[in-house]
């Protein structure tokens, strides 16, 4: 369970102080999918980076499974980091020097994982994806499509327990974005908690539930598509 | 997967980027090792023309001033020419030649004039003048060791130097002007005290009191004066470091009923050079260890601000400061390694190439430099590094994630 409770993360900006989440509360489930929605510049992408630990809150917690995650060694929330969330981007950031089997290996490598099971991992990962003839190809040789196989593969190289995604579809054409959903959905059956941030109507109603952000505030939480 | 496996990927992405940053680190090492080459061999030669201002050390009997030695070379003060052995097993370091000798006034041809008893072989090391005689005056190393490429010559070369190693018992050596004066020429015979000698040879103009005397066997001279075993001076051919380092408190402790005296003007010239080149050679290593220096730390500053991206995705996939810290410096260490062992190279090239045409020394690479190139590489890429890593670890993957 993740309980984000008055959370708090401001930005100075010169001598002005913005409020990017300004007090933000909700719970998400164990093998929940919640969708975050609202416009640009609301705070979405923000509460998801603090939620994956990569970004301090000004004030409030990020507690997981009972354990306030900021409260942490940097390495102790590294290791969170490695071990429990997978991050998927909607500009992928893949390593371009690497292939895509070594892409998907870099968190094997992270978590510490024997280096000879890394490439058993990963090609496993990339054949289940679709991608078992791309191993030795670099992101740039790669289409858009299979780019973000890569990142999901990625994503789930060290089986994560939560995926967090910032606009996953964002540079999708919109085939790939239903693959890329319903691949989100399967995991989510298969008992991952799944956060996505959208601020596609259509994608945001995917979730079993849609929070609404606006002015780094929660302003509509509802089951299934939000109200508009 | 590994991380030595990312760097080496990540530095070979950029081919043409990599071996900019590695010619930079290359030309900084190789200026280092063909500077210091050089300058090290230039120390070495200007230390074996040093050497050959002549004697820098005057052993006399106690009461004898250098004054007194310089005047006319006589005073009936004497101490045993055992010292000389004495010297010899001492065991004292920086002694390179002593040259003995033991003066009289001897009627030659008729004329007052001074003989002075010598051991030929010892006497033609502490006169380096002599060796403008050409091929009879050969002269062997000091202390000095000679440039590369050059045979020292060997003290025993009795090929070269027949006339001083052969010097037969009845034989002497003329001073140029009192071979002029007296009409006498190698091969001639002049008599000295009623004792027939033959002229071996004609020694070239020194501009001092030697040109004006007769050179001798020491045990003649001493069989002549009626002083057998005895001396009135010893030259000595000290390497001025060691004179620097104690070398006359030990001949002081050595020889107690002696006096020990220093040119100073020898000495204090062989130590200014010296001291000059190590001071030249030094600010030339300080001006290419900040040149190489600042461009290592740009070639990481601009590594680091592009990488800036990449650090971000380590992060968020959950790798720490320590592991961002080891990635950058690891790549400063290989660039370094790299950096170092072709920057010797060239250097070393450089430096053969160079040094002959710019500084008239022949030079050969010094083996243990290539310890210090890698060294000094290596210390160099990791603390110019040292700032561009730290700013690395202090990265926002916030940021870095959400501005490219």
């Amino acid at each position: 369970m993740i309980q984000v409770e008055n959370l708090t993360r401001g930005f100075a900006h010169g001598r002005e102080m913005i409020r990017a989440l300004d007090g933000v509360t909700f719970v998400v489930e164990k093998g929940e999918y919640v969708t975050v929605t609202g416009p640009s510049g609301s705070g979405k992408s923000t509460l998801l980076m603090s939620m994956g630990g990569l970004l301090h809150p000004t004030s409030g917690r990020v507690v997981f499974d009972g354990v306030d995650i900021y409260r942490q060694s940097p390495k102790a929330l590294a290791l969170f980091r490695t071990k429990t969330i997978g991050f998927v981007f909607q500009q992928f950031h893949l390593v371009p020097y690497l292939t895509a089997w070594e892409n998907v290996a870099l968190p094997l490598m992270l978590n510490g994982n024997n280096r000879g099971k890394h490439k058993p991992i990963a090609v496993g990962l990339l054949e289940r994806l679709g991608l078992g003839s791309r191993l030795d190809h670099k992101p740039s040789e790669l289409s858009v499509g299979q780019q973000q196989r890569v990142a999901m593969a990625r994503t789930l190289a060290n089986n994560p327990s939560v995926i967090l995604a910032d606009e996953p579809t964002g540079s999708l054409d919109p085939g790939l974005a239903n693959d890329l959903v319903g691949l989100l959905k399967d995991l989510n059956s298969e008992g991952k908690t799944i956060v996505l941030v959208t601020h596609s109507r259509e994608l945001a109603a995917t979730g079993d539930r849609c929070l609404a952000l606006l002015d780094g505030k929660v302003v509509q939480s509802a089951e299934g598509a939000l109200v508009h | 997967m590994n991380v030595i496996k990312v760097v080496l990927k990540e530095l070979t992405e950029r081919k043409n980027q990599l071996l900019t940053s590695l010619l930079a680190i290359v030309m900084g090492i190789a200026v280092i090792v063909a500077i210091r080459s050089i300058t090290y061999y230039s120390e070495k030669a200007i230390a074996l023309e040093m050497d050959a201002l002549g004697a820098n050390v005057l052993i006399l009997p106690k009461g004898v001033t250098v004054d007194d030695y310089y005047r006319a070379d006589l005073t009936d003060e004497t101490m045993p020419e055992s010292y000389v052995d004495d010297i010899l097993t001492s065991g004292l370091k920086g002694v390179d030649n002593m040259s003995p000798k033991l003066s009289m006034t001897a009627q030659v041809s008729g004329k007052e004039t001074i003989v002075t008893g010598i051991r030929p072989k010892q006497e033609f090391l502490a006169k380096p003048v002599w060796e403008m005689a050409g091929n009879i005056f050969e002269r062997p190393v000091g202390c000095a060791a000679p440039a590369a490429g050059t045979t020292p010559k060997a003290p025993d070369a009795v090929d070269k130097r027949t006339p001083i190693d052969v010097l037969p018992e009845n034989g002497v050596l003329l001073g140029n002007d009192l071979a002029a004066r007296l009409g006498l020429a190698e091969g001639t015979t002049l008599a000295v005290n009623s004792e027939l000698f033959q002229v071996a040879g004609v020694l070239p103009p020194s501009g001092t009191v030697d040109d004006g005397r007769v050179f001798a066997h020491l045990g003649a001279v001493q069989r002549m004066s009626g002083r057998p075993g005895r001396i009135n001076a010893i030259e000595v051919m000290g390497c001025c470091q060691s004179i620097s380092e104690g070398l006359i408190a030990g001949l002081n402790r050595r020889l107690p009923d002696a006096k020990v005296v220093t040119i100073n003007q020898v000495v204090s010239a062989q130590q200014r050079t010296n001291k000059m080149m190590r001071n030249f050679s030094l600010v030339f290593l300080v001006i290419i260890l900040m040149v190489g220096g600042a461009s290592i730390a740009n070639y990481m500053f601009a590594n680091v601000y592009e990488r800036r991206r990449e650090v971000g995705i380590l992060v968020a996939l959950g790798a720490g400061r320590g592991l961002i810290q080891k990635i950058f410096l690891l790549k400063a260490l290989i660039l370094g390694l790299v950096g170092g062992v072709f920057g010797y190279l060239g250097g070393g090239a450089l430096a053969v190439i160079l040094g002959p045409r710019l500084a008239g020394i022949s030079v050969s690479p010094r083996a243990d430099w290539f310890i210090y190139s890698v060294l000094i590489s290596v210390g160099l890429s990791l603390a110019a590094a040292a700032v561009p890593v730290y700013r690395a670890t202090k990265l926002d993957p916030f940021v870095t994630l959400q501005e490219v």
